[in-house]
């Protein structure tokens, strides 16, 4: 029996957060956070790693497991880099690769993903033991959320995380919208995330749960992505999804 | 597994909706909802009002918001205020601003609102003395320009 606890922060719209609520993930975790975004606003950019750090790369075609960049106050890191954008491999290898790794390093991992369904994506979610899947308050973000639960909320363990929740001006018909989408598929839903406009302005590359001291905006922020942390938990606990379905779903996805 | 999420945010679709109170004097709908001095939350179903007959009028306000940051100078987003009136409330308020062109004072809507609510919130909410009140207002301020 596998012992590897994979999350995968995913989402098909873009801009929703995943990447900050990866890094917090991580950070409460204890996890190595993997990053398969090879975009310049990833995790590694935000992280503070060298863009043209390929190891990632290295280590899937090697087949040997990558070793975590380390700093205080934030997540052990494996950067992505924008060689990853030209990897067109099996998602199945890739994901054989990233659960055989998480074995290895004994530790939980999280993985930042590349927004839509690319095949990079597709081997987080194949390696992936619970899906975390941002969801802003819009109608955008709530239309591709729909297109995502129809494809593959049968076959994944997902936890849908309402994230800038604003808690004054609540938008009620949106709300309403996720609720009734997470009760048609039958999908755990986690505390939501506040908003927080100053975080996306933020200098400081560390995670806010790994904080030394914070003040009160930090704290409160922190206090969301630890409520998630112990919904993922719970999660990972019911044990590990029926992969031989999830791979039919991400076949059937690609046509 | 328990869905802490989903009951959050039923509980937040359920929240009562935040009202500015009424222009007659009657209580807000949300007894906790901040007041004119301290909240200005746009609502848009008035206590005990049929939806269909309300109408919104802009207020700027007069007293000074601190600002979040440190700012000086509320933005004007900040200093208005909306209110909704009921079909008679709106009846009176054209009389008053028809009254004060036969006197020769030309009053805006927002102006008769704003000295209504000021005296609302300073506990003299007499009908009869409002109107001259506001006209009275009106005159000064029109005499400083």
């Amino acid at each position: 029996m596998s012992t590897t606890r994979i999350v995968a922060v995913s989402a098909y719209k873009g801009g929703v957060g995943k990447t900050t609520v990866a890094i917090e993930l991580a950070g409460v975790l204890g996890a190595i956070l993997v990053d398969c975004d090879w975009d310049r606003g990833g995790a590694s950019g935000t992280w503070g790693a060298a863009p043209s750090d390929g190891r990632l790369l290295r280590a899937l075609l090697r087949d040997s497991p990558p070793r975590p960049l380390r700093r205080p106050g934030r997540p052990d890191l494996v950067p992505s880099s924008p060689a990853l954008a030209e990897w067109i491999g099996d998602p199945a290898i890739v994901a054989g690769r990233l659960r055989d790794w998480a074995e290895a390093w004994g530790r939980p991992v999280v993985i930042d993903t590349h927004p839509g369904a690319v095949p990079m994506t597709d081997a987080a979610w194949a390696a992936a033991d619970v899906v975390v899947v941002p969801v802003g308050i819009a109608w955008p973000e709530l239309r591709a959320l729909e297109g995502l639960l129809a494809e593959r909320a049968t076959a994944f363990t997902l936890i849908l995380a309402p994230n800038r929740v604003r808690d004054r001006a609540v938008i009620r018909p949106q709300l309403k919208a996720l609720v009734n989408m997470a009760r048609t598929y039958g999908v755990a839903v986690a505390p939501p995330i506040g908003d927080y406009p100053w975080l996306p302005r933020r200098r400081r590359r560390s995670a806010l749960v790994l904080s030394p001291n914070p003040g009160r905006a930090v704290a409160a922020a922190a206090a969301d992505f630890r409520s998630l942390a112990h919904k993922v938990e719970q999660a990972l606990a019911v044990g590990a999804p029926e992969r031989q379905k999830q791979a039919e779903v991400l076949e059937a996805t690609h046509g | 597994m328990a869905d802490d999420g989903l009951d959050t945010l039923e509980e937040m679709i359920r929240r009562p909706r935040r009202v500015t109170p009424s222009l007659a004097g009657g209580r807000p709908r949300n007894a906790d909802a901040p007041t004119y001095a301290g909240g200005g939350v746009k609502s848009s179903s008035p206590p005990d009002v049929p939806t269909s007959s309300h109408k919104e009028v802009v207020v700027p306000r007069r007293t000074k918001v601190a600002m979040k940051g440190g700012g000086d100078r509320p933005s004007f987003a900040a200093r208005k205020l909306q209110v909704q009136l009921r079909v008679e409330q709106e009846e009176w308020l054209h009389r008053i601003v028809a009254d004060g062109l036969r006197d020769g004072v030309r009053v805006s809507e927002a102006d008769v609102v704003r000295v209504a609510m000021d005296r609302l919130r300073e506990g003299r909410a007499g009908w009869s003395e409002l109107r001259e009140a506001i006209l009275a207002e009106t005159k000064q301020r029109s005499r400083r320009r």
